[in-house]
């Protein structure tokens, strides 16, 4: 509410002092302004909160240790029970610390630096836990090593010892469980801070306040009357009630002790031992041998080396479940990731190998079926079983042997006879096709009979042979063996003969031939007529596509070479009618009196000036082209004949124009020396008032560099893109330019490499005049730049004019 | 941010001139009359109250709220329009 009250000065300097970037306070801002330091100061109040996160973390933390512990509590011994029952506030107190320690090395992996120092916080943890232990074996006087052990417990020692020597008079009263519930909290709320490593003297400080406050409370609302100040009473414990255990304390003192624990562990260190218990009496030798291992370790190693420790007490067995159990939620913690992450290597890899496998299997298959499908065809030699054999019978006459019937008697050797042909047909036919050669495929019977007479078989009987095999063969196409005519010299084209008729016609002149039209083929055979195939059909196919792009180019070519030489010929043209004109205007300076008399040219004369001399030959043509092309669709200019000298030229005559031919003509002329520039309308150097002392980005805009109305030609855009470039010059490296064609204002976009070429571009383009244009720069955010034009990141090399000429920058002012 | 209304590229297309309070981005009929009534008839007193504002997007959001109960889209996109407006022009 004050705030409303406040002056607009005051308001201002309020705000200044929260740091806030405050603009002039006037009636419509004013509201705004109040409303932004209220909550500049709310947010700034409210700083403390990291306090109360860290409570409520630890709460979070304790909740779960309760949780955890109601869990063990159901396991624990009838012994465990009834000492909770005498003394119902340690044992969580400790399991849960314990807890804490077995659960922070795996929440806290990524920062294990906490875990190499705090051998202090740990030992007390394990002191207090092998004190309770120990309790558990004796009887309710040895409450008082409780007492050590929960004085041995840092802060919050104080509260326990308290609560324990209560215990011991009055043996626990039902108002003091809730308090010691409510004590609870502050203590591990401590210990979770120095767990963390968050630990800085103002939290100890605080945190030890608000136990200190609690404390307080604690015995003022219970034990007003018998119980001196807290502190006394704590000193009281700890000379009374200290043990060896004390001296370690000292030895491993860490910050995360407060100054309370150190003060009362420097005390007690001063006394003597005074314990009875023998497994209590280890020395603080042991503990320092051990210690090592607590720190190279995690709370694995930690517990270990407790339970070696006190292996004979009889509560062991709660240690070891304890620490076994700690020792499996860290083994199901860690190694099921590990496992995980072997098992997805594992199965990337799985993938590939059985998609690699799988691909083999197929065309394994692929293989085994192509073999499959070649090799089927083996039937031949199997002749006489299922074979249609026409056997000639005694008793019937109408069938000659040789002619429609065979003799079973030589039915044997006309296999036979087969069997040994096949083979050589086989190999004949193969070679033929496989290997080219100029051998015919077929046997004719001649060749056949000479093959197989020996002294043994007379020639009369391998004749007969052959006759009865022949007319098997046409009985059994199925064999594979055609006969065929071989009358007309070259075998192959011979007809196959079929029927017995054309078989006996053709045996009268001797011309039948045996062969095998379709062999089964080796593999060698197969695979070099097949890739002879594929490579054929390959070169033609390449032929073919050569061919077309040949072609293409070829006609890329001339439709390029066509334009080439139309442009050459305007150029040409327009040269002759600059050269003419110009010839005819200074005729006209020269004598005003209108003489027509000189104001024409002799063309080859033209010719000869506009041609070097070794180029002529070269340009014949072209010049002819020009000159036809002028001769046509030129009006200016005249074609007549005139003496010139005495003797009679074909020359060309300017024919005199009006006015307005004149001054487009002059606007050609200007247009032709446009895109250059003309000079700084306004200093743009560094220092004036038109320039920015540094620039603020890499991206420039430039207007009015065009009028897109007004451009005409080709590559306009090229021309302005090489007049920005040039003006630059050399040192500025430009990255990305692009015209805005649609712009009104002619805009050209430009991104230079950084922030200083950028500058230089300013200064060397603002307030210039070009092509009749004042050229203005603005500077343009990277973002928005490449919002526009996204192609623009990708530009890392500077950029070149287009030319060396420096068309640009040829005017003359 | 990267589609932008048509009214916005209209508004930032020009010099905004004389235009009403209605032609910022943002700004529609019902919010245009509040700002009428509280002042800001024209686009260049919404403007001014910007650059009095140093441009900060947060209390002129804020203002837009409070002047004339504009959401959250409505002063974004007017902010925006003035800004990107002030980029080009100003």
């Amino acid at each position: 509410m004050s705030l409303d009250t406040l002056s607009d000065a005051e308001l201002r300097s309020k705000l200044m002092e929260y740091g806030y970037p405050v603009g002039p306070v006037t009636q419509t801002t004013r509201k705004i302004l109040v409303k932004k330091l209220k909550n500049l100061m709310e947010s700034r109040s409210g700083t403390g909160s990291r306090h109360s996160l860290a409570a409520r973390y630890s709460s979070e933390d304790t909740d779960d240790d309760t949780s955890s512990t109601t869990s063990k509590k159901k396991k624990t011994t009838a012994n465990t029970r009834r000492q909770t029952l005498a003394n119902p506030m340690p044992p969580p107190a400790v399991v849960s610390s314990g807890v804490n320690i077995s659960k922070n090395p795996v929440k806290d992996k990524a920062t294990p630096s906490e875990f190499k120092d705090p051998a202090a916080p740990d030992y007390d943890n394990s002191l207090q836990f092998t004190t309770r232990t120990i309790t558990k074996t004796t009887h309710k006087k040895y409450t008082k090593t409780n007492k050590i052990s929960t004085v041995n417990d840092g802060l919050e020692t104080g509260s326990d010892s308290d609560v324990v020597e209560e215990v011991t008079k009055s043996y626990s009263p039902p108002k003091y469980l809730s308090s010691v519930g409510k004590l609870h909290e502050p203590r591990t709320y401590e210990h979770n801070i120095s767990d963390q490593d968050q630990v800085s003297k103002s939290y100890d400080s605080k945190s030890r306040s608000v136990h200190t406050i609690k404390d307080n409370k604690y015995n003022d609302s219970l034990f007003d009357s018998n119980i001196s100040p807290i502190h006394s009473v704590n000193e009281d414990a700890c000379t009374k009630l200290d043990t060896n255990q004390r001296d370690p304390l000292t030895n491993y003192d860490t910050p995360f002790l407060s100054e309370f624990t150190r003060r009362l562990s420097s005390r007690s260190s001063v006394n003597l031992p005074t314990s009875s218990l023998s497994s209590l009496k280890s020395p603080p030798s042991r503990f320092t041998s051990n210690l090592p291992d607590l720190k190279e370790k995690d709370s694995n190693g930690h517990f270990s080396s407790l339970r070696s420790l006190y292996p004979s007490s009889s509560s062991s067995r709660y240690a070891t479940s304890f620490t076994d159990r700690s020792r499996e939620t860290m083994n199901r913690v860690f190694k099921p990731s590990s496992t995980n992450r072997e098992d997805i290597r594992n199965n990337h890899n799985m993938v590939s190998v059985i998609l690699v496998v799988v691909l083999a299997l197929f065309f394994g298959f692929l293989a085994i079926i192509y073999m499959g499908l070649g090799g089927k065809t083996e039937t031949f030699p199997s002749l006489s079983t299922d074979s249609n054999i026409p056997l000639c019978f005694v008793g019937d006459d109408r069938e000659a042997p040789g002619a429609s019937c065979v003799m079973k008697e030589n039915v044997d050797s006309v296999l036979q006879l087969l069997k040994r042909l096949q083979p050589i047909l086989t190999k004949k036919a193969v070679s033929m096709i496989c290997d080219n050669s100029s051998e015919t495929p077929y046997l004719t019977d001649s060749e056949i009979m000479q093959m197989f007479t020996s002294n043994k078989v007379t020639s009369l009987e391998v004749k007969q042979d052959l006759q009865n095999a022949q007319l098997l063969v046409i009985m059994n196409p199925k064999w594979g063996i055609s006969l065929i005519d071989i009358s007309d010299g070259n075998g192959n084209s011979g007809d196959v003969l079929d029927s017995l008729d054309k078989l006996f016609s053709t045996r009268l002149s001797g011309k039948v031939g045996m062969v095998i039209m379709n062999p089964e083929l080796p593999m060698q055979c197969l695979v070099k007529n097949k890739l002879f195939t594929i490579f054929s059909s390959l070169l033609i196919v390449s032929f073919g596509l050569l061919a077309a792009t040949g072609i293409q180019k070829l006609f890329v070519w001339y439709i390029r070479y066509k334009k080439n030489v139309e442009r050459e010929v305007f150029k040409l043209v327009s040269d002759i009618i600059n050269m003419v004109e110009t010839h005819h205007q200074n005729a006209a300076v020269a004598s005003p009196g209108g003489t027509t008399q000189e104001s024409f040219l002799a063309i080859n004369h033209v010719r000869d000036n506009l041609i070097a001399p070794k180029d002529r030959k070269k340009m014949a043509g072209l010049w002819e082209k020009a000159v036809k092309f002028l001769d046509e669709n030129e009006s200016r200019i005249r074609r007549e004949v005139q003496q010139v000298s005495g003797e009679e030229f074909h020359v060309w005559r300017w024919l005199p124009n009006n006015s307005l031919n004149k001054s487009s003509s002059q606007n050609f002329v200007l247009n032709k020396k446009s895109k250059v520039w003309q000079g700084q309308a306004f200093e743009t150097m560094e220092g004036s008032a038109n320039s920015l002392t540094c620039s603020p980005t890499p991206c420039l805009k430039i207007r009015h560099m065009f009028d897109a109305d007004v451009e005409f030609e080709d590559d306009w855009e090229t021309k302005v893109q090489d007049a920005i470039l040039e003006k630059c010059g050399e040192g500025v490296k430009i990255l990305h330019i692009r015209v805005d064609r649609g712009s009104r204002e002619g805009c050209v976009y430009m991104k230079c490499m950084s922030q200083d070429d950028a500058g230089k571009a300013y200064r060397a383009l603002h307030g210039c005049w070009f092509d009749g244009h004042l050229v203005t720069v603005k500077y343009l955010r990277l973002e928005r730049y490449y919002e526009r034009f996204p192609d623009a990141r990708r530009c890392t090399t500077p950029l070149k004019p287009s030319n060396n000429q420096r068309l640009s920058m040829q005017a003359d002012y | 941010m990267s589609s932008t209304s048509q009214k916005h590229k209209n508004f930032v297309a020009e010099p905004m001139g004389d235009k009403p309070v209605t032609d910022l981005a943002g700004v529609g009929e019902v919010l245009g009359r509040r700002l009428e009534a509280a002042g800001f008839d024209k686009a260049y007193v919404v403007l001014g109250q910007y650059l009095v504002l140093k441009k900060d997007r947060e209390l002129f959001q804020e203002w837009m709220k409070d002047a004339c109960s504009a959401n959250a889209k409505q002063s974004s996109d007017c902010y925006q329009c003035l800004s990107d407006w002030c980029e080009e022009f100003l």
